[in-house]
């Protein structure tokens, strides 16, 4: 498998009040393409910060990230927003949208933005249509976004992040504002797109979702502490296995 | 604990908080001249005339031979004469005022040669001080002809009568209740006393330029002016009702200041209700979070009201002192004649930025009390979170044609329709405030006005004042009348630019009506028919012995449409019907028009308008004004004009008006400039996270900036449109009542310039307006992808 990100010694600094905070300290790793890596590790520990520095969300104060070959530090702020249609996908942890757009609007935005999706408005929209038909919210599609549940809403954040086909979507605690059911539901997506191809690298407190992805990897005070291989998940017996292994792992590093 | 919630608020939120003070010193400054300003102006003539000591109700100026007093024995007789003064003159044309030897100043009528020392009442400088002594060799001119000369203060004229010549320098402008309006328009010479005795002391000037101007209080007007009725040598008489009405130019000024106060109150008070409720609703998150740990509502609104007493208070003090030179901003164009001062201009300003503060705590009071009736989570929910109850949008992005960025603005605008509503409503006020006066500057010097000066519409207006002095030589007989007229056609054809010469004459008859005479003065030219005329009621003279009057001389008379007055022309006396009302401005509305067949003689001319001309060959504009420079050179004048330019030169107040306008739309590119500068400074702050999710998911900033820009774009397109609409409409609603005051009882059909109005003046706005909201539009660069978690 081709490498599709690489993390070279990256650190991510911030100054308030003329304090300095390293929140992120030489941190390497690489995620190949079609992996499923869930980001693990205590409160404050810099995982929603590593998520948003790999995926050029937010800048590196150093290093290098490389996503394909090419470093997003060297890219302009024009050349990372189209990465950031075009290449990648994001899911927050809350359900953000624009709220004067209707749930449909709102996952088409990115791919009717888009110069690179040749596609026609039409089939831009039918795309649109096809993926809320995949994840089961087509009946939402013309909803504003206070009309529909939080599960309905992460599932359209989804959509968003699928919709002009990414390489990679980045997911910070995609479940996290979720109930169990919605949590299931939200993961069983994300492991089907990962299925098709998509490479996907989340953030999670849950040993329960992590143990959905191929990798995770355990990070505390800014640095990867380690990082622990599951393989593909294939079967519904082998998650219980998976979680309990998971878990193992994670109190022998502290968790 | 409170005040620290209080302090940390103030400064955790100081984008917003500064925009609210901005806002608050706006409306207080804006509502604080205001609000002076129409004090001011209403009260303004009153307090004029009474700082001048004019406090007569009864005018005259005589010319009369130095020892006559056969007035002021007239006046010490009747016993409805409370009290007079007088005040003794020296009359001069314009042609007796000199510098280098040629014309010093130009003006058509005549003006008056008075001593300070001798002045009945007081005259003050362009600081509205009283000019109590002046300089011997110096002296104070009116500033209408001061700045239409090229002349200015320090420069020397030389005073020329009858051989007798005193050379002054100009000390400064005078400003002169009587005769210093626009309209009036009878410069006044204010000299030293020993400058004065040395034109007195010739017999000449004593015997032909020697006058006195009496100030009368009188009980009874009407019998004083029968009275004056008998005596020679009375150039004019009025009451105080008239001079007022002389005012009536730079009131219509006065006027349109009211409307531009009004305006900007209206605008003030909308924008500032709208950041309050905007600011408060961005509180209600906190304020849940507050109720939500067992803080009392009064504690809560304590706290909110505080914090916007505070910035109420700031911003009113602050608005308070940018009033006084905002103020004097505004009624500069008015107080060039006029001594304009409001004695109570303090308190009217402090009293105004009270009710700024008074109005902000009580809308910020009215806007947390309904926090009364929430429960915590209510109180979150009607934060701004992103979640909204009830549709907004009809638009869909999929089936759009227009382009995602214009999409977005689009429906940002449609679904925030109370928000982008108010500033629509905001942005047309500002609109229609330059509109407005852009009509009324059109309409002041176009030809629509000159029926209003008693004249048909001609190519040309010409004042030959030398021609029309040879038809009032005392001679009898029409033929001199037609033989000038003749002399200009052939001059024209023999220039190429063969035409019809015709001129409007005044003659001033004896009317009885009632058993009481007055005088009143007719007009009648003998080359047009009184049909070609406008009558706002009643019909046309139709035979020499009907006439048509104006509603003051008809009141004046006390007949109306129908009635049968006595009016002796020419020796003989003969009834004659009114037969309609018509407007002018003419001799202050006092005159009527005789049927051209009305046996009238040459030899009771009183005055004469200019010439008009009419070329046979209906030239162009281009070609008119082409033909105006050759008839100056021709006729040796340079009054010629055409019919906008002589309407013009006849109300002199366009050229204040002009500048009003422009203030106006100064005014208004910066308050359109500051609201889309604050507005789009506001959005911003509310809209960071929705910006920063628009970035997370690959719109560039560049799209995100136009958007923006879009949004204020479709805004003031709007408020173009809507304003266009009520640009007409509104002119009348605002301005014919200000032109009701001068005595223009009908509607007026203005004068509307497309080009000027609905498109050059909008597009500066809307210019201003694009260029401030995008560079304010620009501070998104600094919002990056990852502030979509960001939640204050």
């Amino acid at each position: 498998m081709e490498k599709i990100l690489e993390v070279k010694d990256l650190c991510k600094t911030y100054v308030v009040n003329k304090r300095q905070n390293n929140v992120l300290k030489n941190v390497n790793f690489e995620v190949n393409e079609g992996e499923m890596v869930a980001v693990m590790g205590p409160s404050g520990s810099g995982k929603s910060t590593l998520l948003y520095t790999v995926s050029g969300m937010d800048d590196a104060t150093a290093g290098e990230v490389s996503f394909e070959g090419k470093n997003i530090a060297d890219m302009k702020e024009n050349e990372l927003a189209e990465f950031r249609l075009d290449k990648m996908g994001f899911i927050f942890q809350q359900m953000y949208m624009l709220k004067n757009l209707t749930v449909l609007d709102n996952i088409i935005l990115p791919a009717v933005e888009s110069k690179t999706n040749t596609l026609s408005k039409k089939e831009k929209l039918e795309r649109g249509q096809e993926l809320m038909r995949k994840l089961n919210i087509i009946d939402t599609a013309d909803n504003d976004i206070n009309e529909v549940s939080g599960g309905q809403l992460q599932r359209a954040c989804i959509c968003r992040s699928m919709i002009n086909n990414p390489k990679m979507i980045f997911a910070d605690e995609p479940t996290g504002a979720l109930n169990r059911t919605s949590s299931d539901e939200v993961m069983e997506e994300l492991n089907k797109l990962n299925d098709e191809g998509t490479t996907i690298m989340l953030v999670t407190h849950d040993a329960r979702v992590a143990a959905k992805c191929s990798r995770v990897l355990f990070i505390v005070d800014g640095n990867i502490k380690g990082e622990f291989s599951l393989g593909k998940l294939s079967a519904k017996q082998e998650l219980r296995d998976r979680e309990r292994s998971l878990n193992n792992w994670l109190m022998e590093m502290g968790w | 604990m409170f005040f620290r919630i209080l302090k940390k608020d103030l400064k955790r939120k100081k984008t917003m908080n500064i925009i609210l003070l901005l806002f608050v010193i706006l409306s207080a400054m804006f509502v604080a001249a205001s609000v002076n300003n129409i004090f001011t102006v209403v009260s303004g003539l009153d307090y004029y005339f009474d700082k001048a000591g004019l406090d007569g109700n009864y005018f005259v100026i005589s010319m009369s031979r130095e020892g006559d007093t056969s007035i002021e024995e007239a006046l010490d007789k009747e016993s409805f004469v409370k009290d007079y003064r007088v005040e003794e003159l020296i009359y001069a044309n314009s042609t007796d005022v000199l510098h280098d030897g040629k014309k010093a100043f130009e003006y058509q009528n005549i003006s008056l040669v008075v001593s300070v020392d001798r002045a009945a009442i007081r005259y003050f400088d362009k600081d509205n001080n009283s000019i109590d002594k002046v300089n011997e060799g110096e002296v104070y001119v009116n500033n209408s002809i001061l700045k239409k000369s090229k002349l200015s203060v320090g420069d020397e004229i030389e005073i020329k009568l009858y051989g007798v010549s005193v050379k002054f320098k100009i000390a400064g402008i005078a400003k002169d209740a009587l005769l210093g309006s626009d309209f009036m328009g009878n410069p006044r010479y204010i000299i030293n006393d020993k400058d004065y005795e040395k034109f007195k002391s010739n017999d000449e000037v004593l015997s032909k330029s020697f006058g006195k101007i009496y100030y009368i209080d009188a009980d009874d007007a009407n019998a004083l002016k029968e009275m004056l009725s008998t005596k020679d040598g009375i150039l004019f008489d009025a009451g105080i009702s008239v001079i007022k009405m002389t005012y009536v130019m730079n009131m219509i000024v006065a006027g349109v200041l009211l409307v531009i106060s009004l305006g900007l109150i209206l605008v003030s008070f909308t924008v500032l209700r709208f950041t309050i409720g905007f600011t408060i609703t961005e509180e209600f998150r906190e304020i849940g979070v507050m109720k939500a740990v067992g803080i009392k509502n009064s504690a809560i609104r304590r706290l909110y009201i505080t914090k916007y007493f505070a910035i109420a208070v700031l911003g009113a003090v602050i608005g308070f002192f940018g009033s006084i030179p905002f103020g004097n901003i505004l009624l500069k164009s008015v107080s060039e004649n006029m001594v304009l001062g409001n004695e109570n201009s303090i308190i009217v300003g402090l009293l105004s930025a009270v009710l700024v503060v008074f109005l902000i705590v009580w809308f910020a009071y009215s806007s947390t009390g309904k926090i009364k009736k929430m429960s915590p989570i209510d109180a979150v929910r009607s934060g701004q979170t992103g979640e909204r109850y009830g549709k907004k949008g009809f638009l869909s992005l999929g089936k759009s044609k227009l382009s995602p960025t214009g999409f977005l603005a689009a429906n940002d605008v449609l679904s925030s329709k109370k928000q982008f509503g108010i500033m629509t409503i905001v942005f047309t006020i500002c609109l229609l405030l330059v509109m407005i006066l852009a009509n009324t500057a059109n309409t002041l010097c176009s030809e629509k006005l000159i029926y209003l000066f008693g004249a048909v519409k001609s190519d040309v207006y010409m004042d030959d004042g030398k021609r029309v002095m040879e038809l009032m030589d005392g001679g009898t007989g029409d033929e001199k009348i037609y033989e000038t007229l003749n002399e200009i056609e052939d001059i024209l054809a023999e220039n190429d630019m063969p035409g019809k010469a015709i001129i409007e004459l005044q003659f001033k008859y004896p009317v009885t009506f009632n058993g009481k005479t007055q005088k009143l003065t007719f007009q009648q030219n003998k080359l047009t028919k009184a049909s070609d005329y406008v009558y706002n009621e009643g019909s046309a003279p139709q035979n020499e012995y009907e006439i048509a009057l104006t509603p003051q001389s008809a009141k004046t008379i006390g007949c109306r449409i129908g009635d049968t007055v006595s009016i002796k022309i020419n020796g003989v006396e003969h009834d004659y019907m009114v037969t309609g009302l018509f407007t002018s401005f003419n001799q202050l509305g006092q005159i009527g028009r005789l049927h051209e067949d009305a046996k009238t003689d040459r030899s009771e001319i009183s005055s004469a308008f200019a010439y008009q001309i009419d070329f046979d060959d209906n030239p162009d504009d281009e070609t008119i004004d082409e033909r105006i420079e050759r008839l100056k050179v021709l006729f040796d004048t340079k009054d010629v004009r055409n019919a906008a330019d002589y309407t013009n030169n006849n109300t002199g107040v366009s050229g204040t008006m002009r500048a009003v306008e422009y203030l106006a739309l100064v005014l208004t590119v910066i308050i359109a400039a500051l609201i889309a500068i604050l507005m789009e400074r506001s959005f911003i702050s509310r809209e960071k996270s929705e910006i920063a999710l628009m970035k997370a998911v690959g719109i560039k900033n560049k799209r995100i900036i136009i958007q923006h820009t879009l949004r204020f774009i479709i805004v003031m397109v709007l408020a173009i449109i809507i304003s266009a609409v009520l640009a007409v409409p509104m002119t009348k609603l605002c301005i014919n009542p200000i032109f009701g005051i001068m005595g223009v009882a009908y509607s007026l059909e203005y004068e509307i310039k497309p080009l000027e109005v609905f498109i050059i003046c909008p597009l500066i706005i809307l210019v201003a307006t694009t260029i401030s909201a995008y560079l304010t539009a620009l501070y998104t660069n600094t919002i990056k992808a990852c502030h979509t978690a960001d939640i204050e």
